[in-house]
């Protein structure tokens, strides 16, 4: 036993101190047994490094206490475990620095470079391992833009992975196109679709933008509320020459959008595409001036479901999992009774009709009364 | 955040933004700051009524599916009222019950009920001895238990405060 050094520490036999040896250290140990036969419920004591090696395994030497026949067995079995578990160690240990290998003091030069040609007060997030940055952007108007830029996992700088909120396709870059090349592509793409940006942005200053949310430099639709539950859905075709006539619908209680959509049917021949895009809308639907939004939320009733009293019906498990189409997500269900027209979601007029012992079902159709009016009202079943 | 906190959380500013229109209703609030299906309201006896001067608490408790179930409303001060249970302050209105719709808010509920106290309905009472007087056209009678038991239980912060 070349790796233990023991002692008995008292007259009877069953307590014995001394160090082992592991990887080439000695650690303090002492064992106090309970019968001099058998390892069996032994305690086992030691410094507090020993103590930290043993600390998983404490399964493993209670097994190995019950089967050794002596004490030297025992330490050399658990010697071999220690020295194991030690080069299992130091092997993860060399593959985790493999993995968060760092790039070479040369290609942090680079990059360095790289960052100071597009100027340093445009990098808005750069994470703590250098592998990925947010930089901002500004368009010939001044308005900001943000790219984001990872680099690949592993020690190398290319190829980047870019991503930025653009109204067409991500450009593809060359493996080895560098930061500030990547940069200036995507001002100039953005410099193109100046007028768009103009466009949109008149258009969300002076409506009330219910989809999407936080519209992106990425969106080229839009859902606008008309008032009484009423949307107008636009969507624009030629980005490049946002003011030519867009894809329209309507969405509401026919009985509210039959006026807009017989003023459509009347004036969309005479789309003028030199005008801007709101004042051809506003003429287009005959209105003055579209609804806006009211932070006092006076009107917000005007577009939410009213059950929920929410617009998107976003739930986490509908969203994810089950796929709700997007018209239901929206309250698209309007009560036909013309001075009631409140709007709900399928889902929510579905969940309240099951509720009442009152309603009648036909096949898939539920036949009830609106909440508000107490006017027949119809929804389908849905399979939850 | 769920849609039964949300459409809560919508009615709570609702509610705090048109309070100075309902002066009856003196307080509803979510009884703690954590928990938004427990609520509170305090409802004040209309004047011209034998209620005049009083205060009453109840405990609002929201179901789990609000708004398709409706929220379970009770008495916690005691009042003597044909529509209330004397000991449990249970509430038999049938805007609790079968009359439910979500058009109902909390607001609108707590409304109705301060309604409910000065019209009452003795064909469904809870309070059998309240209805019987009404019943049998003591008005007088009826009124002057009513008020005595307004005095008793209801303006005791007012006394508390003199």
């Amino acid at each position: 036993m070349p790796n233990a050094l023991l002692a008995p520490a008292d007259v009877h036999g069953l307590t014995y101190r001394g160090f082992i040896e592991i990887n080439n250290e000695e650690h303090y140990i002492e064992i106090q047994q309970v019968s001099p036969s058998t390892l069996t419920g032994a305690k086992l004591y030691g410094s507090p490094k020993l103590r930290r090696l043993l600390h998983t395994h404490n399964k493993t030497i209670l097994q190995q206490m019950s089967h050794a026949s002596n004490i030297r067995m025992f330490l050399s079995d658990l010697t071999n475990l220690l020295e194991r578990k030690s080069q299992n160690a130091e092997a993860q240990e060399q593959e985790v620095s493999k993995k968060v290998a760092t790039m070479s003091t040369k290609q942090y030069e680079i990059l360095l470079s790289q960052l100071n040609t597009i100027g340093m007060e445009n990098v808005v997030y750069m994470d703590p391992g250098l592998k990925s940055f947010h930089l901002s952007i500004r368009d010939s108007s001044g308005r900001q833009h943000i790219v984001y830029i990872d680099l690949p996992e592993g020690s190398h700088i290319y190829p980047l992975n870019v991503i930025a909120e653009l109204p067409c396709e991500m450009p593809t870059f060359s493996v080895k196109t560098n930061i500030p090349t990547v940069i200036s592509a995507i001002r100039d793409i953005l410099n193109d679709y100046q007028k768009l940006f103009d466009e949109l942005d008149n258009l969300d200053a002076n409506s009330w933008v219910l989809d999407p949310v936080r519209p992106t430099r990425r969106d080229t639709q839009r859902r606008l509320a008309l008032g009484h539950h009423c949307t107008l859905h636009l969507e624009i075709k030629h980005t490049k020459n946002p003011c030519e006539a867009p894809d329209l619908q309507l969405f509401g209680a026919e009985s509210r959008i039959a006026v807009w959509k017989e003023a459509i049917n009347r004036n969309m021949a005479a789309w003028d595409g030199s005008k801007p895009l709101l004042d051809n809308i506003l003429r287009v639907l005959e209105l003055p001036k579209l609804p806006q939004r009211d932070n006092f939320g006076d009107n917000s009733a005007d577009v939410e479901c009213g059950i929920c009293y929410a617009y998107h019906l976003n739930t986490p498990d509908t969203s994810a999992t089950t796929k709700t189409p997007e018209k239901e997500q929206t309250p698209s269900l309007i009560c036909n009774n013309e001075t009631c027209g409140r709007a709900f979601h399928h889902r929510c007029m579905y969940e309240w009709l099951r509720s009442v012992p009152t309603t009648r079902q036909s096949f898939d159709v539920l036949f009830g009364f609106c909440p508000y009016c107490n006017q027949d009202i119809t929804s389908k079943v849905i399979l939850l | 955040m769920d849609p039964v906190s949300r459409r809560l959380l919508k009615e709570l500013n609702d509610y705090q933004r048109e309070a100075h229109n309902h002066p009856e209703i003196i307080e509803l609030t979510p009884a703690d700051d954590e928990d938004l299906t427990h609520w509170r309201a305090t409802i004040a006896g209309l004047d011209q009524t034998p209620f005049q001067g009083g205060l009453w608490n109840l405990d609002v408790k929201i179901p789990h599916n609000y708004p398709m179930q409706p929220p379970t409303v009770k008495f916690i001060t005691q009042i003597c009222h044909p529509n209330v249970h004397f000991k449990t302050g249970e509430i038999c209105l049938d805007l609790l019950k079968t009359a439910w719709s979500p058009a109902w808010t909390l607001k609108s509920t707590i409304l109705a009920i301060s309604l409910l106290l000065s019209n009452p309905e003795p064909s469904s009472p809870l309070n059998c001895d309240a209805a019987n007087l009404l019943r049998c056209g003591d008005l007088v009678g009826y009124e002057s238990m009513i008020r005595m038991y307004t005095q008793l239980f209801a303006m005791k912060m007012t006394e508390e405060d003199q």
